[in-house]
């Protein structure tokens, strides 16, 4: 009965947040918004069972990527960039409506493939964790080390992609500070 | 109602009471001790007739002033971001002390119950996840004052906590192998055997490298001198909390004060044996004076070395000079990520190196 | 407990709210924001399906894409900020030129 309560009041806040992101126009009312709805979204996971993928949304999502979301907004100083952006108009209401469309399709969708379905194990209890690292460590060996390759890449890139251009960055001796 | 739900009520309220509690006596350390160490005279004006009582109503006072202070917001202020950045640097600060454990695990009517609020399987996962949302207090807070100075104060402590959160994380994987465990509580309880009999097996010894890179993460974690750019009021007035007065600001101190004890709690539990009582196990504690006596002692071996680290806090703010910024990021990067990746390479091998050894023995 | 079906709702209107978003918004930063957002709902019906069959599978992969988001986040910024030093905006509809 509580965790019902807990889910409806938690997934409200959630969509809401959501709802806030893509429509507010100040970045910052966005990234903030999208903090709110990540940190409800970890409220669900842990309600699934999932309470380490929970911490680690928390962890990953609002302790480093919406502070780096947040730290590009203030050092480009964007808060009067937005009010360019164009009102509501015909166009923007279509895409809309399409949105709105594939949206009732999803639920269609998943309503047929899943039906009335429910719980059919018992959900993983203590040692969970164990369990998660035996995973990582066996069945998903190679897609573990091939995202640890793509962190590397991506570091890399990112380095790349900021630098002030070759020649500027090596008359000053040092490689794009990211 | 659940014995065991009671216990957690109680708990979940006498923990943070007891964080809130802590940071007058570490306002009165900070000040007794800085006067201490820079051989001038400390509060001593605060009275209640002839009483001063070293100082220790200064405090009081304060807490008195800024109570009453008129709450004050800046017209060009953000009206809905500018009071909440207080509150999320106060409230991971304290969120993160559920999992540390006072004591170890009590005996209470059949049931066992932990003297944390909660005991998590990843319980030092957790407070890195809860301690990393206080960034974003303080870049909110540099960015809705709108003020110049407050944002150049978010600016870098943004890019200071994440540089240094790295360090701090990786710092402790050594610590966590030789462990083999993420729950704090299962970690004390490791470190209670000895060495040769006479030396407490405490993870310092085991990770003496992983101990001191932690420990200047944790400096700079906590925006503490030498590493408190993100305020330093020589270039920056008072940093991301210049717009800030009366409760507003003092939620900002009590979220640095906790903090301080956040992590003097986690550098106790993860290298100094947490809750161990130097040579005495608990099952031999308890077999001399009993379960309630046990609980205090254990707890009060907690609370004297995390009062320790406290004053080590206090003590390196008042001795070194603050950094320059790009020295800042140069020991973050260039120093500190390295040795820490350095330390975990070594710790896997020896331990891989002992597995074997035990395997052909 | 809430039903399955009741979980994956949520993942669907999220993840419409995300299409939504990419769609509908010029700036590049909220169109960043808003996949976060898809990434976020897939997780929802990754961990919602792990529930259901009591398998840990799909916790191991909202690990992974939450890894990738990580990946995906870092170099989408580093576009933004080389986009705004090009351009002096970071709207999609100003970055027209094919070469820096």
């Amino acid at each position: 009965m509580l965790t019902t309560a807990i889910f409806y009041v938690l997934s409200f806040v959630c969509i809401l947040a959501a709802l806030m992101t893509v429509t507010l126009s100040n970045p910052v009312s966005c990234a903030l918004s999208l903090i709110l709805c990540l940190a409800c979204l970890a409220g669900l996971y842990a309600q699934l069972a999932a309470g380490y993928v929970a911490v680690l949304q928390i962890l990953i999502y609002a302790g480093a990527i919406m502070v780096l979301f947040l730290f590009v907004v203030m050092l480009l100083n964007l808060s009067d960039e937005e009010a360019a952006e164009g009102r509501y108009d015909v166009i923007r209401g279509l895409k809309g409506l399409i949105c709105f469309a594939f949206l009732v399709d999803l639920y269609v969708l998943v309503e047929v493939s899943l039906g009335g379905r429910i719980y059919g194990c018992p959900a993983p209890g203590l040692g969970s964790l164990e369990a998660i690292g035996e995973l990582l460590f066996t069945r998903y060996m190679v897609s573990f080390e091939v995202i640890s390759l793509l962190l590397t890449a991506a570091v890399v890139g990112v380095v790349l992609i900021t630098r002030k251009g070759p020649a500027s960055a090596l008359a000053a001796g040092r490689g794009g500070s990211s | 109602m659940n014995i065991e739900y009671i216990a957690g009520i109680i708990k979940a309220v006498t923990i943070p009471v007891m964080a809130l509690n802590s940071i007058p006596l570490l306002v009165w350390m900070e000040r007794r001790g800085s006067a201490f160490i820079q051989n001038r005279h400390g509060p001593n004006r605060a009275n209640i007739g002839p009483i001063t009582l070293f100082g220790l109503l200064h405090p009081f006072a304060d807490a008195i002033k800024c109570v009453f202070k008129e709450p004050f917001r800046p017209t060009k202020a953000h009206p809905i971001f500018y009071p909440l950045a207080p509150a999320l640097v106060v409230v991971p600060a304290l969120l993160t002390l559920a999992v540390v454990p006072l004591a170890d695990h009590i005996f209470l009517m059949g049931a066992e119950i932990p003297m944390s609020v909660a005991e998590l399987e990843y319980g030092i996962v957790y407070m890195f996840a809860v301690s990393s949302i206080s960034v974003l207090g303080i870049t909110l807070a540099g960015w809705a004052s709108n003020n110049k100075f407050s944002l150049m104060g978010g600016l870098r402590s943004t890019a200071q906590m994440i540089s240094y959160e790295l360090s701090l994380g990786l710092s402790i994987f050594g610590a966590l192998l030789v462990y083999g465990s993420l729950n704090p509580n299962e970690i004390a309880r490791l470190q209670g055997e000895t060495f040769f009999g006479v030396i407490p097996a405490w993870g310092v010894l085991m990770q003496p490298l992983g101990f001191l890179l932690f420990l200047i993460a944790a400096f700079a974690e906590a925006n503490r001198n030498p590493f408190d750019l993100p305020e330093g009021e020589s270039e920056l007035v008072a940093g991301y909390h210049t717009e800030y007065g009366g409760m507003k600001f003092s939620m900002f101190m009590m979220g640095e004060y906790v903090a301080m004890v956040t992590l003097s709690a986690l550098t106790v539990t993860l290298f100094f044996g947490g809750w161990q009582v130097p040579w005495v196990t608990t099952e031999a504690l308890q077999a001399t004076v009993g379960q309630p006596l046990r609980v205090l002692c254990q707890f009060l071996a907690f609370a004297g070395k995390t009062l320790f680290f406290c004053w080590l806090f206090i003590w390196v703010r008042w001795t070194l000079p603050r950094f320059r910024y790009d020295q800042l990021m140069r020991l973050g990067w260039k120093v500190i990520l390295p040795l820490s990746i350095v330390n975990v390479f070594v710790t896997a091998l020896v331990l891989l190196g002992l597995g074997w050894m035990k395997g052909t023995l | 407990m809430p039903a399955p079906l009741e979980y994956l709702a949520v993942s669907c209107i999220l993840f419409g709210i995300g299409i939504a978003g990419v769609l509908t918004r010029r700036n590049l930063l909220v169109i960043l924001m808003s996949i976060e957002l898809m990434l976020n709902s897939a997780n929802l019906a990754f961990l919602t399906f792990s529930r259901l069959h009591g398998q840990l599978h799909g916790q191991v992969i909202a690990i992974f894409v939450m890894t990738v988001a990580a990946a995906e986040a870092a170099i989408g910024l580093a576009i933004v900020v080389a986009l705004f030093r090009q351009t002096g905006s970071v709207r999609i509809d100003e970055a027209t030129r094919l070469r820096g």
